[in-house]
């Protein structure tokens, strides 16, 4: 088999630092705060476990940042493309395009990308439905149904894939509008399909683009405000709506995709990144995060969130961490994941945890480490829920 | 089999009254003695508007009710394989028994001394039902099930208060119950507590031990469950349960999967109500009446819902005589009627009422059989174990290879005879059809049923587009659902319906 390999190696830079993205001059901003690239550190993984997994085939890869670098010290039979030149310091947009022209004339059997959704519009607006594709994912935003839930979970879709295991299927790939997002509108932009090889369970589902009933998050936010709001505590509420809604409900404007903090009632911090949230945590002492669930992927935390970062959640109690959702948006969810990039952290906080899904209401999840789902399932003997 | 069901531009009865030119002769004498009446009765009594019922003669009102009767769909018309909702054959003998004069005409203030009869049936329908379920005594009161869970629901929570438990404020339910469960449990003030059914079909048990702690007040469970399973831990749950100090709710609305075979106070629980009008074949739907039987272990007959029918060795009585009754649920006796249904029910069959859980078990089985082998269709959670009383299939490979929905299937069975099953519930199988057979369908019956299905399948891998325009054969044809249920749509009343059609409302 014959994979082309490339990689976005500004992808997933603007999460930890508090942009939406890294698109245009967000890239510029990123840098500025002094964000570090993220998706080198997930190639690796991609391909280490690839190996591990007894890859068989051919990588064609593109040049330098975007696909050899990462492949020069791993056993993996590949080629490399000249493409982009090598020593270009700041790669953009085009040089994909190119590089995915370059794999069609190749003839591969599957192109695997690292990157968030912006990369895979990128690929999708090359490849359309003629080569299947995977999103290894490091971007801010995913919405797209085109990725793996983790890196290691993409080199076993690939080996499957190979194996002539699993089969393609037709899946979303979309993105937030990054001018409507500016007003505070979520608005998913649904972008086209892709082919891309599915594992149930692996793959990650396209987001529901629809959720759920304004009644029912305001059922949730009433029931969270009475039975778990108490004085002297900092909440901390991620992006969504469900969690919006607490806040529209104390009569507080919140960022619909930031991260806001609320003290006795009142905004103490808005659209806040890791480095602020830390300092906040030090300053109150006592704090609470509320999270919502994201769309159909099921993820609590990585995705959209990366503020809370693994240095975060390793200040907060489990029993201090709140998750809300609709039964809209619960529905079709096998289990819930978290992915912090910290694989010791995402099994310490994996197990049974309860969401908030109605006025009185409270739902059991699975909650999985996104790191090592079929290890987790596996060890802990729940290998059955991958099956249903 | 050829089926075209009749179909008549039918006024509902009110409106048919215009039409009617037949009136009651009425001879001078009656008139008379009717105004002689009328003066006796005082003013302030006597009703000043018009009475706003039907004009209408005998032959007028037997051709509206027969017409109605060609255009609609019964357990007496051909199998109903509604899942979870149980719809056996309801045998005449019970409904003649029932319309007995001494049934009917009895007034609920009558001496107790003169209504011995009936308090004998309620008397032995307690003890009965005491026997089937394996608990010490039941209260006939509450009118429906949902009624009765709602009972069971306030009997737990007086129960903790009295012991002081006042923390005890979380009901755990399973995410696949009926809806009535969490609603009972949100009515009677606890907060509900949902875990999630594992791949294998049974109850999440390590889901439930995350979440059991001092608040829990109870557990609401059905067994065999939504999905027809037998829950093989259900000693081990129980157990769990009871270390915390909490109670087992069972909900028996439908017992058909294990009537004299096993029962819920020997599986451990403490609490149970039983829908009368299900599995002791009581016709139901349509609003009732139905009657939901509540049942309890002996620590907690004090609580139940009063009166209780007593026998003192002599005579019947109602008792009233309980110091912790969470109080009243229903008038006078409860809702007699399916009481005495039942009662003629289980009476006919004797020791017998066990086949009634064996034959609808095989029933069960002998479909799921069939079925699970047919392209399209699949079998979730559990797919090595033998299912109960019903059992769930899921069309979700059908949609993706056809564009066929599960609703589609179902609107197609209306099109050849039959009653489509119980769809899209539970909402953890996607595509759902729920199939319950009963003990009531012969063999034949369940093989046209299968057939039915082999045919609607090949029918959508050849020509999708004619499952999806079904159904044609029956009188009203496929309706838009949203519309259909919008409480702007929907009338339950002939005064509703006047006002929506005025736009009063
Ligand atoms: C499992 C279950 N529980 C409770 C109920 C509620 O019974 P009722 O409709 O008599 O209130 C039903 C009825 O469908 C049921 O199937």
């Amino acid at each position: 088999m014959k994979l082309g390999f490339v990689v976005n190696p500004i992808a997933g830079m603007g999460g930890s630092v508090g942009l939406k993205g890294t698109d245009g001059e967000l890239y510029e901003e990123a840098l500025k705060r002094g964000a570090k690239p993220v998706a080198p550190s997930k190639a690796v993984r991609f391909l280490q476990a690839l190996s591990e997994k007894g890859f068989q085939g051919v990588i064609v890869a593109a040049n330098s940042v975007m696909g050899c670098d990462y492949l020069s010290s791993s056993r993996l039979r590949f080629s490399c493309l000249d493409l982009p030149d090598r020593g270009k310091s700041v790669t953009s947009r085009e040089d994909t395009l190119r590089v995915i022209e370059v794999f069609l004339k190749s003839d591969v059997d599957l192109i695997v990308f690292v990157g968030g959704d912006g990369t895979a519009r990128d690929v999708l607006s090359v490849a359309g439905t003629k080569v299947p594709i995977l999103g290894v994912p490091s971007g801010v935003k995913m919405y797209s149904g085109v990725f793996a839930t983790s890196p290691e979970v993409a080199a076993e879709v690939v080996v499957e894939f190979e194996r002539g295991n699993i089969s393609v299927d037709q899946v979303e790939v979309a993105d937030v509008d990054e001018i409507k997002l500016k007003e505070d509108l979520l608005n998913v932009r649904l972008y086209g399909y892709a082919v891309a090889p599915v594992l149930e369970g692996f793959v990650v589902p396209s987001k529901d683009l629809v959720s759920g009933s304004e009644e029912e998050k305001w059922g949730i936010a009433k029931y969270f405000i009475e039975e778990y709001m108490f004085p002297g505590v900092l909440y901390f509420l991620g992006p969504g709506t469900t969690t919006k809604a607490i806040a529209d409900l104390l009569g507080l404007k919140k960022t619909l995709l930031g991260v806001d903090a609320i003290y006795e009632r009142k905004l103490v911090g808005r659209d806040l990144s890791e480095s602020e949230i830390l300092r906040l945590i030090e300053k109150y002492g006592r704090v609470s995060l509320v999270v919502s669930v994201i769309g159909r992927q099921g993820y609590i935390f990585g995705r959209g969130n990366q503020q809370f970062s693994a240095r975060v959640l390793r200040l907060v109690k489990k029993t201090d961490i709140f998750v809300l959702a609709t039964h809209s948006k619960l529905a079709g969810i096998k289990y819930l994941l978290i992915d912090v990039g910290d694989p010791e952290l995402e099994l310490e906080l994996s197990g049974y945890w309860r969401v908030i899904t109605g006025y009185g209401e409270e739902t059991v999840k699975l909650v999985l480490p996104a790191c090592c789902v079929d290890k987790y399932l596996s060890s802990g003997g729940l290998t059955q829920y991958l099956k249903t | 089999m050829l089926f075209r069901q009749a179909k008549w531009e039918e006024p509902i009865v009110f409106e048919l009254s215009s039409f009617s030119k037949q009136t009651l002769l009425i001879d001078e004498e009656f008139a008379n003695e009717a105004s002689e009446a009328l003066k006796r009765i005082p003013e302030s009594l006597v009703r000043s508007s018009e009475l706003k019922i039907p004009n209408l003669s005998e032959v007028e009102v037997v051709r509206h009710y027969n017409r109605l009767s060609q255009m609609s769909y019964g357990v007496d018309v051909g199998p109903v394989p509604l899942g979870s909702c149980t719809m056996k054959y309801n045998p005449k003998i019970c409904e003649e028994l029932a319309s007995d004069p001494r049934v009917t005409e009895l007034h609920p203030y009558q001496d107790e001394e003169e209504a011995q009869g009936i308090l004998e049936i309620m008397y032995l329908m307690q003890r009965w039902l005491s026997e089937i379920t394996g608990m010490d005594e039941c209260s006939l009161q509450p009118p429906a099930g949902a009624a009765g869970e709602f009972v069971g629901a306030l009997i737990i929570r007086k129960y903790h208060h009295d012991r002081g438990l006042n923390n005890k404020n979380e009901m755990i339910v399973p995410e696949a119950a009926h809806g009535s469960n969490p609603a009972s449990s949100a009515m009677a003030g606890f907060k509900v507590v949902k875990i999630p059914t594992a791949p294998s079909g049974e109850t999440d048990i390590e889901a439930l031990k995350s979440v059991l702690s001092d608040n829990t007040a109870g557990l609401m469970l059905t067994n065999p469950n939504t999905l027809g399973i037998f829950e093989s831990g259900i000693v081990e749950i129980s157990d769990l349960i009871h270390e915390k100090s909490a109670l087992m709710y069972y909900d028996g609305a439908n017992l058909n999967g294990i009537l004299g075979i096993v029962r819920p106070g020997d599986m451990g629980f403490d609490i149970v109500h039983l829908n009368l009008h299900k599995t002791f074949a009581a016709p139901h739907g349509g609003g009732g009446p139905g009657a939901g039987a509540v049942c309890v272990r002996k620590e907690l007959i004090d609580y139940l819902p009063v009166p209780l029918v007593g026998f003192d060795g002599r005579s019947y009585k109602l008792r009233y005589d309980l110091s912790r009754t969470i109080g009243r649920v229903s008038w006078f006796y409860g809702n007699i009627v399916p009481i005495v249904k039942s009662f003629i029910y289980i009476a006919a069959l004797g020791p017998a009422l066990r086949e009634v859980a064996e034959v609808s078990v095989l029933n069960t089985n002998y479909l799921m059989s069939k079925l699970r082998r047919m392209r399209g269709i699949s079998l979730p959670y559990g797919e090595n174990r033998w299912r109960k009383h019903e059992f769930v299939v899921s069309f979700e490979n059908l949609l993706k290879e056809t564009g066929v929905s599960a609703e589609d299937v179902a609107k197609a069975l209306l099109d050849r005879g039959l009653h489509a099953p119980t769809i899209y519930f539970p909402l953890i199988v996607k595509e759902a059809h729920m199939i319950e057979v009963t003990e009531t369908e012969t063999k034949e019956n369940i093989d046209r049923l299968a057939k039915a299905y082999e045919e609607i399948i090949e029918l959508a891998y050849r020509d999708p587009q004619v499952v999806k325009s079904s159904p044609v054969n029956t009188s009203v044809k496929r309706l838009d659902v949203l519309v259909a249920n919008h409480p702007r749509t929907l009338a339950p009343t002939y005064e509703h319906l006047r006002r929506l059609k005025s736009q009063e409302v």
